[in-house]
């Protein structure tokens, strides 16, 4: 997503880095929060804000009261590259997956591996057809401390419901009554 | 939608009728009354919180939204503060406000542009210094998508198809974006 150390100029750390996504929900405008949906709450607090322009900095800047944002150090981690895989074959130790470069898309890699290195809770989800994100890069302690990861994350969604299956199922028949078949 | 053991140790941040937030340890959610917002630190994650964004809209697909916004935020950590106050200058040349302002030093930008993919929106780029010894400075781009009147009746279906199918594209923008503002001090 956001770059890497590759490019920046004098210095160079990605310290942090973060996505946010934000739809808003439309409400009788008297019920709306002061907090619009495009004020990031990721802001750093107003004591924490500076200017740039002198050595002597120190402008504070009114901002919107942000929400909480982490309020525990977290390990951040970078992506060095990332794959979206779809599971194609599984064998009691491995699995074997199409790769899609999320970097290059139009690149496709064939990869096997072991299911040691999936998470406990992601293993029931390991079948023909399962998408997961896998990414390499590092990983930053609050300490500091920086190491090579690699992470495998598969992806969820909500389980179809008998009601999702009838909707399905009614628009393949209009389709088919659509099509005179 | 989410790891057993990962629910097991959320940190419920707040429940609240105007605000309720947990955290997850790649992932910080928060409902307002009329904001629903997923954030990671993690670029391992994104994917997997857009996931759960979309997992969250199919549950709430009769909610009717207006809008999306997709943020990126990078810090921008340079050798000295020297460089930073050059950011600022280049930014916003100090010679503008020197009549009016004595020592005048850029507190923050905000740029707006047009969507250039037929969408209503716009692209608002921030950029800030943060209080760090002075070296570090925070980039966001806000990829900012509104839902036309004729998508409200399906509104959640219309961010769901934005999120499948503009991913990459606000991405790519973000990281040109953020590579634009390094080059500044080239």
């Amino acid at each position: 997503m956001t770059t890497t150390n590759t490019t920046r100029p004098l210095d160079i750390n990605s310290p942090y880095s973060e996505m946010a996504v934000t739809p808003a929900f439309d409400i009788p405008p008297q019920a709306r929060s002061p907090v619009s949906a495009n004020v990031s709450t990721t802001a750093p607090r107003n004591d924490q804000m500076t200017a740039l322009g002198h050595d002597r900095p120190y402008l504070p800047v009114g901002l919107p009261v942000p929400l909480p944002t982490h309020t525990e150090a977290q390990p951040l981690f970078t992506a060095l590259q990332k794959w979206q895989g779809t599971v194609s074959q599984v064998t009691d130790s491995t699995f074997s997956a199409v790769l899609l470069d999320l970097l290059e898309p139009s690149v496709e890699e064939v990869a096997e591996f072991d299911l040691e290195e999936v998470s406990r809770g992601d293993l029931d989800l390991i079948a023909p057809g399962a998408v997961f994100y896998w990414s390499i890069g590092y990983r930053t302690e609050p300490s500091g401390e920086r190491s090579r990861s690699s992470v495998l994350v598969f992806r969820r969604l909500p389980a179809w419901s008998e009601k999702d299956l009838q909707r399905a199922t009614d628009n393949a028949k209009e389709l088919r009554n659509n099509f005179g078949w | 939608m989410i790891r057993q053991e990962e629910v097991d140790a959320a940190k419920i941040e707040i429940i609240h009728p105007e605000v309720a937030a947990f955290q997850l340890d790649w992932l910080l959610l928060q409902v307002t009354r009329n904001r629903l917002g997923f954030h990671s630190n993690r670029e391992s994650h994104y994917e997997a919180a857009r996931d759960l964004l979309i997992g969250t809209l199919d549950l709430l697909r009769h909610m009717p939204t207006r809008a999306l916004g997709v943020n990126h935020n990078l810090v921008l950590e340079y050798e000295t503060q020297g460089h930073c106050n050059q950011l600022g200058r280049e930014l916003v040349p100090e010679n503008k406000w020197t009549t009016v302002l004595q020592r005048p030093a850029m507190a923050r930008v905000e740029e707006q542009g047009e969507r250039t993919d037929g969408q209503d929106g716009y692209i608002r780029v921030r950029i800030e210094p943060i209080l760090d010894e002075g070296t570090k400075v925070l980039c966001e781009v806000n990829d900012h998508f509104n839902l036309s009147p004729d998508n409200l009746p399906s509104s959640t279906v219309a961010i769901v198809k934005l999120l499948n199918e503009e991913w990459r594209n606000i991405a790519e923008r973000a990281t040109h974006i953020i590579q634009y503002v390094e080059t500044l001090l080239r």
